[in-house]
């Protein structure tokens, strides 16, 4: 896999010294190019540091073996910024897919994944091949198939990059309502609204430096408040 | 973990059987035909050795004649006498001129038949577990009446062995070529399978997934492909060999019909066990070359 940090980039990874702590809620800013999915690449193992340590669930990373990488991978939920669904197989499939690989007993499969595409309200397109759902629906299969196994740690790349606005405030309730049941989540956006909106803290990476801004919102989420007008997930 | 759940990994999008299917068919069909004419083989070489095995011909020539100055033993006499104190002889019968005269008769005509000085032919079936001194025996007979003949059937035994022997050592060979282009072909539908479900693999990679779980999905693949090709192969060479097979058990059916091949040409049940076996074999040979072949090759990639 090919590094491909531009010079800001590269100057953000020597000066970078963070730790996000266990259920927090941050949001990924910066422009593009400024390195936010190479953090993020870093933190799911697809990129090595040439220098420096990235420590992933109190590991270095550079000390794993393969068998580790998959183990700290199967702890992870990412929503790919381009979605990455296998579009030969049908939502419900692709949703499958975590639980498959982690060697779930198909009952609990068959049981679990119908459960959270309604949830994520795609109960009529359960068997629906990617290429005939609208964007924002596609969107809610990926999410739904980064959350199906109950990771750790969330990982969102632009998860609002390909919809409206209104449709990326119901995911971002979404991931609200994930951080709840106790996952970690970032969120790397470009789009401030979403910011100003939710409040949470942010890391922003800005010529070559990443800052933090603390949100209004407490970092430990714990239920602090009930979701103004909770959205109507069965809608699109 | 092989054909469970969705089929993640597809080399033929629309599904066909495609390139590998239509190798590991026609290789399947190639290899039950090649063990059918090995296994053929090596069953007919038993069959007529153990017909000749045990049988020893005798020819004494001029039998008539007398062997000593009295005149009182001919030299079938002084023959019979020889056999009779060698030990390992069970069974033993003379074929005399008559006989032999009436055989002939037929082709010959009466008169040419009596103007032949036929050999007097002796059979002898040797005992199961005694070892016969043949040797010894071709001495004693040479200096009592020169020019008997003992005939073992060794010379022609041994060239018939050693055709079969060839006959089946090269349908085992092309049994065995035919599988290692049948895993070659797997290699390369497992490699190129790789390139094209790259981002797939990538994609369970970053979920997860070990190389032992993306191999599965090749393997599932390949079976899917190769069990259903080997099978249809196999019942078409099967077929193939029971039509020959019927073809040389026909009574009438020319060339065949004169020479002892026993029942479905000759192929023992065990054979036939082993003919249905190959087409499983090659089905599971390609299995194993598929995990084998995904991953050394994921080793590499990441």
């Amino acid at each position: 896999m090919s590094k491909c940090a531009t010079p800001s980039a590269r100057r953000f990874f020597e000066e970078a010294n963070f730790e996000l702590a266990p259920n927090t809620f941050h949001f990924l800013t910066g422009k593009s190019g400024a390195g936010k999915s190479s953090l993020l690449r870093m933190i799911y193992l697809a990129l090595l540091p040439s220098r420096g340590r990235v420590t992933v669930f109190d590991r270095d990373t550079k000390d794993l073996t393969r068998a580790e990488i998959s183990e700290t991978r199967r702890r992870l939920g990412i929503v790919f910024q381009d979605f990455r669904l296998i579009e030969h197989l049908s939502a419900r499939e692709n949703v499958a897919l975590p639980l498959r690989i982690a060697g779930t007993r198909e009952a609990v499969i068959r049981r679990h994944v119908p459960e959270l595409l309604d949830w994520v309200g795609l109960s009529d397109q359960i068997d629906a091949l990617p290429r005939t759902l609208s964007g924002g629906q596609q969107q809610r299969v990926a999410i739904a198939r980064a959350v199906i196994a109950r990771p750790a740690l969330l990982l969102a790349d632009e998860p609002t990059g390909n919809v409206d606005d209104r449709i990326a405030f119901r995911l971002l309730y979404l991931f609200e309502e994930l951080h709840r049941t106790g996952t970690t989540v970032v969120v790397a956006t470009h789009n401030d609204a979403l910011c100003g909106e939710f409040q949470h803290s942010r890391l922003h990476i800005s010529s070559g430096r990443l800052s933090r801004i603390p949100g209004k919102i407490p970092e430990t989420g714990t239920p602090c408040r009930a979701l103004p007008g909770a959205p109507d997930l069965a809608r699109d | 973990m092989v054909g469970q759940g969705a089929r993640e990994i597809t080399i033929n999008r629309n599904g066909s059987p495609g390139f590998l299917g239509w190798v590991v068919g026609a290789m399947v069909y190639v290899a039950v035909l090649s063990a059918a004419g090995a296994l053929f083989a090596q069953s007919v070489s038993q069959r007529w050795a153990s017909s000749l095995t045990g049988v020893v011909t005798i020819q004494v020539l001029a039998a008539e004649q007398p062997v000593d100055a009295e005149n009182t033993i001919t030299r079938l006499g002084a023959v019979l006498e020889i056999l009779r104190a060698t030990p390992g002889i069970g069974h033993l019968s003379i074929l005399d001129r008559k006989s032999s005269l009436a055989l002939l008769q037929p082709w010959l005509g009466q008169e040419l038949v009596e103007k032949i000085d036929l050999p007097t032919m002796i059979d002898l079936r040797i005992l199961g577990s005694a070892t016969l001194d043949l040797d010894g025996l071709r001495q004693r007979l040479q200096r009592r009446t020169p020019g008997t003949i003992v005939d073992d059937h060794g010379l022609w035994l041994s060239r018939v062995a050693a055709l079969t022997a060839a006959v089946e050592r090269g349908g085992w060979l092309i049994v065995l070529l035919v599988g290692v282009v049948a895993a070659v072909s797997v290699i390369f539908a497992v490699l190129s399978g790789l390139w094209v479900n790259r981002e797939i693999v990538e994609l369970l990679h970053l979920m997860g997934a070990r190389d032992g779980y993306v191999a599965g999905r090749f393997q599932g693949y390949v079976l899917a492909v190769a069990l259903p090709a080997s099978v249809i192969g196999g019942s078409f060479a099967i077929a193939t060999v029971m039509a020959i097979a019927g073809a040389l058990h026909n009574p009438g059916g020319g060339l065949g019909s004169g020479l002892k091949f026993g029942g479905l040409g000759g192929l023992r049940t065990l054979d036939w066990v082993i003919l249905c076996a190959v087409p499983f074999v090659f089905a599971a040979l390609t299995l194993i070359t598929a995990r084998v072949a995904a991953l050394v090759t994921l080793r590499r990639m990441v």
